[in-house]
């Protein structure tokens, strides 16, 4: 037996992945080749018209307002995710366990009701439009909901535990000597985290961006249930071919689309980390 | 005085999309008998009488599953694919006649009794002798607004459009009723397929789109916390939302408007569709029908029910239009192949 690497003990994920991953992609695809004809009845005769059709200008504009609502939400993630996992990591002490849990707090409720958390926080009448008109801060109650500020801030809500883990991760392990050493060697305290810490947290910082803007490009729920009429994401546009317009196969070419844009994401993270 | 900011209890849309009503039916017939003859009856929420359910269980001797539906695509969607297991479902007319010509839905037992109903439901362009169905609740669609945030009643289409009350309206998200009332706005028949006409309207809404909050059916929800000011609106959810906000109004606007009929019908796929059957007759009984609309809102087409309506919507123009109302209602109608036209449209809107 020696020498030999047990592959069978990969065999229970690779069953897994080929049948409720490949397979059903392989049915999607399979789907987008045959468009939807008059009076919903599937098209006969393959074509390409859907695949075309999902990388029209209108839907590529969609594309792009899902990619720059995503990378809005993951800057805002790092933002803040960075030096709360910094703090956690190097200050958080004996509390270090009982922070990070509050971190992955929120997951005990679905997302999808703590989105609708948000419709009442951020309502003309609610809190945050009376906090600041208390503080005088507005003059009149501001429209925050159905708007795409609005879609932002629910993803960056739902998705800042993502950016936080892996940052916390890498700061946790990285070495502490190191810092001290860059200090010995006469460098400041913000010397030291910039040449020394930050660099050593990056690959941390890149996987954390990475899942946070890729499930964030395909949320649809934060658009639906915070956005409006012009701040669809490229979710919304999906979920509607196959529920409300019955057009299975355009739904199926806007979500290999997605995945096509999320594959680039990945490579292009992938090429920046290698750099 | 600020108003509470979380409200826990509150009006329903008939197609809300956080749904509790089905569970807890479902869950209040956990306990029966495994053996026991099984109604499962896919319906809007809230779209039934407080005891209906319960008295068909008693009188039939069943046991009602009642699941929540959140939007007519979605119910032929199901069909479609060959989803099994609904006996009984309540469906807009003008699905009813894509249902039939998709041959998802099996005739009735007896083809309803067309004298029951009123004149104006008798022969129905869905079904004309009733074989497929039985016209189970009707409403109008018109304009819903908070009476004290509108300086005038908003009795005409346009009101959705002036952007009187600026970014504070909401338009239903059903391309059958949001495209329609632009057609008519326009002077077009609501349910034209004339690609010109069609284009007018598509180019209408989206100079709308500015006003426009979001395209959505839960349009109380945004009433009663005033978010919104207006709504394109399905009468009877107004109706109910009174009980909560009693400033809102509703006018069916003077260039015409929709009747929208549900329809009970059963799918050819149903596993008890002598159940289903009974309850088709149990409910043209005028004690049933009038139990119904007392506790939702909604007018039935059942004539002699009209006696036992509580006189306080039986006389509310918002549930029984006044006959000068109703002269300018159409009916929406099966689109045909046409419908694609539509899609078009309502996808390139949602965008």
């Amino acid at each position: 037996m020696k020498g030999r690497s047990p592959v069978w003990l990969t065999l229970p994920f690779l069953l897994w992945n080929v049948t409720f991953v490949l397979l059903p992609l392989c049915m999607v695809l399979a789907q987008s080749l045959y468009p939807m004809g008059d009076d919903y009845v599937v098209s006969s005769h393959a074509s390409l018209h859907d695949l075309a059709e999902a990388f029209s200008r209108a839907n590529l504009e969609v594309m792009g307002r899902s990619a720059l609502y995503a990378g809005a939400t993951t800057c805002l993630c790092l933002l803040i995710g960075y030096p709360l996992a910094y703090y956690i990591a190097l200050h958080g002490g004996r509390y270090r366990s009982q922070l990070l849990v509050l971190v992955v707090l929120p997951f005990w409720t679905s997302y999808l009701i703590r989105i609708y958390a948000w419709q009442t926080l951020l309502q003309t009448e609610g809190v945050l439009n009376q906090f600041l008109l208390k503080l005088h801060l507005l003059s009149a109650p501001f429209q925050f909901l159905n708007t795409k500020y609005a879609v932002i801030l629910g993803l960056t809500y739902g998705f800042l535990p993502f950016a936080t883990l892996p940052i916390y991760t890498s700061l946790e392990q990285s070495d502490r000597r190191l810092t001290e050493a860059a200090q010995d060697l006469g460098a400041t305290r913000s010397e030291a985290f910039w040449k020394v810490v930050f660099p050593l947290s990056l690959p941390g910082v890149l996987s954390g961006a990475l899942i946070t803007f890729v499930p964030a490009m395909g949320d649809f729920v934060s658009p639906e249930v915070l956005g409006g009429p012009e701040t669809q994401m490229i979710g919304n546009l999906i979920q509607q071919q196959f529920l409300q317009l019955f057009n299975w196969p355009l739904g199926s070419a806007l979500s290999l689309a997605l995945m096509l844009l999320m594959v680039l994401s990945m490579l292009l993270s992938a090429r920046v980390s290698r750099v | 005085m600020a108003r509470p900011v979380l409200r826990i209890a509150g009006p329903w849309s008939r197609r809300r999309f956080l749904q509790s009503v089905g569970l807890l039916a479902a869950a209040s017939t956990v306990g029966c008998a495994p053996d026991q003859r099984t109604l499962n009856f896919y319906n809007w929420s809230l779209f039934i009488g407080e005891h209906t359910i319960e008295n068909f269980e008693k009188q039939a001797g069943v046991r009602v599953n009642y699941e929540v539906c959140s939007s007519a695509d979605i119910m032929f969607a199901k069909l479609k694919l060959g989803v099994t297991g609904y006996d009984l479902i309540v469906t807009p007319d003008y699905m009813l006649r894509r249902l039939i010509r998709h041959h998802l839905l099996q005739p009735l037992r007896r083809p309803g009794d067309n004298a029951l109903l009123y004149p104006r439901f008798r022969r129905p362009q869905w079904d004309p002798d009733l074989l497929h169905c039985v016209p189970y609740l009707w409403g109008t669609t018109g304009i819903a607004y908070l009476k004290h945030k509108v300086s005038r009643v908003p009795d005409s289409w346009d009101a959705l459009w002036s952007g009187e009350s600026g970014r504070r309206v909401t338009m239903l998200d059903e391309k059958r009723d949001t495209i329609g009332a632009a057609l008519i706005r326009l002077g077009f028949s609501g349910n034209s397929v004339v690609p010109a006409e069609l284009e007018q309207a598509h180019q209408s809404l989206k100079e709308q789109k500015q006003w426009v909050r979001k395209y959505t059916s839960d349009f109380i929800d945004d009433l009663i916390r005033g978010e919104t000011h207006l709504a394109l609106a399905w009468s009877g959810d107004v109706h109910t939302a009174l009980e909560s906000e009693p400033r809102i109004g509703f006018v069916a606007p003077k260039e015409g408007s929709f009747f929208f009929v549900d329809n009970l019908a059963i799918p050819a796929s149903a596993p008890h569709p002598d159940v289903a059957n009974e309850f088709v007759e149990f409910y043209m009984r005028p004690e049933t029908a009038a139990e119904v609309t007392n506790g939702c809102g909604y007018a039935n087409p059942i004539q002699s029910s009209e006696a036992l309506v509580k006189p306080e919507l039986l006389h509310d123009p918002m549930v029984y239009p006044t006959p000068d109302t109703q002269k300018k209602l159409v009916f929406q109608e099966d689109l045909g192949a046409s419908e694609r036209l539509w899609d078009n449209i309502w996808e390139d809107l949602k965008r």
